[in-house]
This record gives structure tokens, sequence and C-alpha cells, in this order.
């Protein structure tokens, strides 16, 4: 048994109890009822299960639940589908997304939002030359499988965010 | 009017019929109806003018058909075979779209489909296939953005074929072409037939060779 404690969007969780073999989808999903966070391969290859992980040094990246004990969690902050909206209000990208119809079946939703998410943040404060754009999302998105819409709605929706804000994600005057 | 049953019946299109109702002739795509007023009990409406969609309609093989076709451009790294889908067309008609906006999605998603059935996607059976168990996405590859032409990937719907025309299922037919034309652009390129799938990169360096 491992004592865990971490922030999850927000919120401080813990200590608490858990087993050493105890995924961190299944804290998320069965322990706190968090069932935004999808299970879906089990085997960190289509990443419907990534949460946002804020690093202490202010960068972010995304990290799958499915194979990552909930104790190696321990002390960390993170960020899941369910606080992405700010009081009741969906944030740009989970609007964008659903402007686009970019989900159909919405099981690799949350994944795609988590690491688009992390990629809006980067680029505020790393921007990239518009014409290097797609292929910037392109790679950014690039391990997560959807079966539904093949990828295009959703990329569309990413470069919509960040063209509508384009002062703010894009090198200035290329 | 504390309550209303209908019966329908659809052989593509819905059974129709008209019943006497309140002095007026009350038309709608049922064949049967009963109504009933307050604690009472339901009451047939005697039907006038019932319209059955014709046997003829079962034939949807030849009367309810979407058509699918598709055009790729392909690029094959000699050395390597590495294969890049540079640019692509599908072009497709479904009677009345419902909802285009998940028309064109399934689309789009068919022809990422397609990619994987073409090039990625291996179930060998026996021994040390997928039935052991122990496969997952892994091993059994689908098509990931990277594989596809995410911004050169032209999709037309097409208006239905007549004003009247219902809607009609096409999400798995946008799949279909993809697979052929694939393996055409190939042949194109390389003079060679393949007769099964999928078409790896180590089989397309191996005729390059």
């Amino acid at each position: 048994m491992t004592k865990l404690s971490l922030t999850i969007n927000g919120r401080a969780y813990g200590p608490v109890e858990v087993r050493d073999e105890l995924s961190m989808n299944d804290f998320l999903r069965e322990y706190l009822g968090m069932t935004g966070t999808k299970f879906g391969c089990g085997a960190a290859q289509c990443l419907s299960c990534a949460v946002i992980v804020d690093d202490p040094d202010g960068t972010s990246c995304t990290s799958p639940t499915c194979i990552a004990s909930a104790a190696s969690f321990d002390g960390k902050t993170i960020r899941t589908v369910e606080g992405l909206a700010r009081d009741g209000e969906l944030s740009e990208l989970q609007k964008a997304f659903i402007r686009h119809f970019a989900f159909q079946c919405g099981y690799c939703t949350a994944g795609f939002l988590n690491e688009g998410q992390v990629l809006l943040e980067r680029l505020a404060k790393a921007p990239v030359k518009r014409a290097d754009l797609e292929s910037t999302i392109a790679e950014a998105l690039d391990g997560h499988i959807c079966r539904c819409t093949g990828y295009v709605k959703y990329h569309e929706a990413v470069r919509d965010v960040i063209l509508a804000d384009s002062r703010r994600y894009l090198v200035a005057n290329q | 009017m504390t309550g209303a049953v209908a019966h329908s019946f659809s052989r593509w299109e819905w059974s129709r019929a008209r019943f006497p109702l309140f002095g007026e002739q009350y038309r709608a795509e049922i064949d049967a109806l009963a109504l009933r007023r307050g604690n009472g009990k339901f009451e047939r409406i005697n039907r006038v003018r019932v319209k059955f969609p014709p046997t003829d309609n079962n034939r949807i093989g030849t009367s309810y058909t979407s058509m699918c076709g598709t055009l790729v451009r392909i690029e094959i790294e000699r050395a390597t075979g590495t294969l890049r889908i540079a640019k692509a067309y599908s072009v497709f008609e479904c009677g009345k779209a419902l909802v285009p906006e998940v028309v064109m999605g399934q689309a789009q998603g068919g022809f990422a489909m397609g990619v994987g059935y073409a090039l990625l996607e291996t179930l060998p059976p026996f021994e040390g296939g997928p039935g052991n168990g122990q496969w997952n996405l892994g091993q059994y590859l689908v098509a990931r953005g990277s594989d596809l032409p995410l911004h050169d990937l032209e999709i037309e719907m097409l208006p239905p074929l007549t004003p009247d025309e219902p809607p009609k299922g096409m999400a798995e037919v946008v799949m279909v072409p993809v697979v052929p034309a694939i393996l055409n652009a190939i042949f194109d390129a390389t003079g060679r037939r393949f007769q099964s799938l999928p078409v790896t990169t180590s089989l397309l360096k191996g005729v390059l060779a």
C-alpha cells in the first residue's frame, strides 16, 4: 500500500491509501468517479486515457493513465477533461470540437482535448511560424487513435482555435 | 384524448394511410391507429386508402445503393518502401444527408479505415495471430493521423439524385474504394499487382529492390 496525495483540477486529494498495483485509470474512474478519462487499449497505444500533468517548472505534458500506477502520481498536479471548462463554460478547444463535429463516438475525445490543450499552452509560450502550423499539430496529436472521424476534424478544430488567436500562438510577421 | 397507439411498417419507406378524424382525413406514415378518450378503452380508427411500400424495395442492392469513388496520389521512397499518400479525393452520393457534418466525418473516418485495410492492418490466422489473445494496438496497426493526407483529403458529397430521394446508408461504402485506389496507385508506381493485404512497407521495399 502507498499513501497517495495529489492535486486534480486544482483540488487536493488524499492522503489516501492505495494498492501499489492500482492503475491511475482505475483510481480516477472507480475511486473518484471521474469517468471523463477513458480506458482504451490498456497498453498506452491509443492515449484515450491521457491526462495533463503540470510540472513544477511550469511545463505540461500528457500522460497515459492505463499503464501507470496511481502511486506514481503521488505529489503530482494533474488536469483531467472534467477540469477544462471554467465556471460552466467550455474551453475554446471544447467549443471548437463541438462546432466542427470533431468526434462521433467520443471515446478518444478526452485524450485529444488534453493533448490539444497542452499544445495550445505550449504555443502560447513558444509560438511557431504559420508555415509550420499543420506539421506542429500533426506531430502533437499523432499519438492518439480515432476510429470514427479520421482525425481531419480534430486537426481543423485545433487549427481554427490557433488561427482565431494567431497573435497569441503564431510568430508575428513572417 | 388521453392516448394513441399507432402501427407502421417499413420496407425502406413507411406504409401510409388515411384515418377519418374529427371530420377530416388524417394522413400519416402509419397503417393502424387507435385512440383513447378519458379512461375509456382504446378504439380502433378504421383506416382508408392504406398503401404499403412495394416488395420490389427489398432488392436494396439495386434500389438503395450509395456510391463512392476514390482517387489517390502516392509517393513511394525507393530506398525504404515508405509510402506516403500525397493527395486524395473521394466522391459519394447518399441521398438526403440528415446531418451533413456527421456524414462528412464518417467519410473522413472511412478514408482512414481504408488506408489501414490497404497498408497496415493484418490479422493472420493460427498460432501467433491475434487469436492468441496477446495482440494490442502496438501490433495490430491502425491508421494514425500521420498515415493520412489530413490537409489534402478532399471529399465531395454529391446532392441527392432526385429531390425526394430518402437518406441512404453510407458509413461503410466510403472506405471501400480507398483500397483499390491505393492498390492501383501502387501498380502504377511499381508495375507490381499485389494480391493480398496489407501491402506493407517491407513488401514495397521488396519489389523496388
